[in-house]
């Protein structure tokens, strides 16, 4: 971690994963792996890893036009690079990006190897870390903003619809993050619902998930249509599961859900019947 | 020590494309199967180790804001697993190696400690 008097450099921002393209592939393949990592250029590099270049979609898109997509890319790179170095300040760099504006620099050391590659939005990114602006730091976090009164999010659950498992916790959770609960109430929110809704998808037929947000608690109730569980306190033991063998390869089945939903709960309710299972919990945001 | 770097330090395999985490600051990783036991003790900025390759995964992961989620042991992903993770901007990583190889070498990197 750099200090906070010493200006940032390049090297403390730039990618060092570089996705370079060597000369002797074709323009074929370069342009797959920019498809692939969904980039618009890459450096050109001979064996030794020494920038000769680089090639951009412009470059590509002159290369079909003329029919040259089997020729190797040192064929159709451009040639004359604006490169960065390690220790070129951020302000530097920012400079030649708008200088010149290009998307991505490779970053170089004095024998042209290249080190890493540099993007606009790698320097945004990696500040905010060197900041530690989004370090998750309760006593400084905003407190719950005062202006609603409540939020209310329903949602269907569908038995044994593995594809979408998990999706209405995690929409609960993106809610709550942005109501502005803070992050361990969101945690203790985000694990009841999600293993309320998995046991839905894995033990019931089908259910709604139900969170009332207000500012003081969440609370979350979830319903389903059966089959219901025979013996509650046996069910609430840690370890106890019914789950079939076919979910349990997915890693279902420890026995720990509701368990973690009781820990995570401030108020626990659960009732049951062959018709359906009623979860009811609060969690207090203070 | 930042996502990117143990990514490169462990020889890891980069399955997503996404770089939104390589950033992320790594606050030790979590070794495990059962998806409840991940749920009730990762912690966030964990990297989590695992031989499930199921999308469900990356729900756990964005659940719990854990950047990223190492396939150990040659696992590889469900196809929906990758794009899901994509979606979520979670980071999908292989290696051939075990949990206890690849956390042994995060230990003595001093991360989470
Ligand atoms: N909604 C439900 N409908 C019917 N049975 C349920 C329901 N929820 C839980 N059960 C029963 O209670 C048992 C324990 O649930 P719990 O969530 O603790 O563990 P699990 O779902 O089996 O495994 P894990 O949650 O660790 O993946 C289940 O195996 C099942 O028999
Ligand atoms: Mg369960």
């Amino acid at each position: 971690m750099i200090e906070k008097h010493h200006l940032p450099k390049v090297a403390d921002v730039m990618t060092r994963e570089v996705i370079s393209v060597p000369k002797n592939s074709t323009v074929r393949q370069a342009k797959e792996i920019m498809r692939i990592k969904s980039i618009s250029g890459m450096p050109v590099v001979d064996r030794d890893n020494t920038l000769i270049g680089i090639i951009s979609i412009a470059d590509i898109i002159k290369a079909l036009e003329e029919g040259n997509l089997d020729a190797p890319v040192d064929k159709v790179m451009t040639r004359q690079v604006v490169s960065l170095r390690e220790h070129d300040t951020v302000g530097q760099a920012l400079k030649v990006f708008r200088q010149y504006g290009y998307g991505r620099l490779p970053v170089i050391d004095d024998r042209r190897h290249v080190l890493g590659v540099l993007t606009q939005s790698d320097i945004v990114s990696r500040l905010v870390q060197i900041l530690e602006i989004d370090k998750v730091d309760e006593s400084k976090e905003t407190h719950l903003s005062e202006d609603f009164e409540s939020y209310i999010f329903e949602y269907h659950i569908q038995g044994m619809d593995f594809d979408r498992a998990g999706e209405g916790a995690s929409t609960l959770k993106k809610i709550l993050n942005d109501l502005g609960i803070k992050g361990s109430v969101v945690r203790r929110c985000a694990i009841a619902a999600y293993e309320a809704e998995m046991n839905v998808v894995i033990h019931a037929y089908e259910g709604k998930m139900t969170a009332r947000v207000t500012p003081k608690e969440i609370t979350i109730t979830v319903d389903d249509t059966g089959p219901g569980i025979k013996d509650i306190p046996l069910a609430l033991k840690p370890g106890y599961s019914t789950a079939p063998d076919r979910v349990r390869e997915m890693g279902f089945g420890a026995g720990m859900g509701l368990p973690n939903i009781k820990k995570s709960a401030d108020e626990f309710f659960i009732e049951s019947s062959p018709q359906g299972t009623h979860l009811h919990i609060k969690i207090y945001t203070e | 020590m930042k996502l990117g770097e143990i990514i490169e330090k462990l020889k890891l395999e980069r399955l997503t494309s996404g770089e939104g985490n390589l950033a992320t600051e790594v606050r030790g990783c979590y070794i495990g199967d059962l998806l409840s036991n991940v749920m009730a003790h990762a912690q966030a900025g964990n990297v989590w180790l695992t031989v499930q390759i199921h999308p469900n995964i990356v729900a756990v992961a964005a659940l719990l804001n854990l950047p990223a989620i190492i396939l150990v042991e040659g696992h590889q992903p469900q196809p929906e697993t990758l794009v899901k993770a994509e979606q979520e901007g979670i980071v999908l990583l292989g290696s051939d190696r075990t949990s206890y190889d690849l956390a042994g070498q995060m230990y003595l990197l001093g991360l989470g400690r």
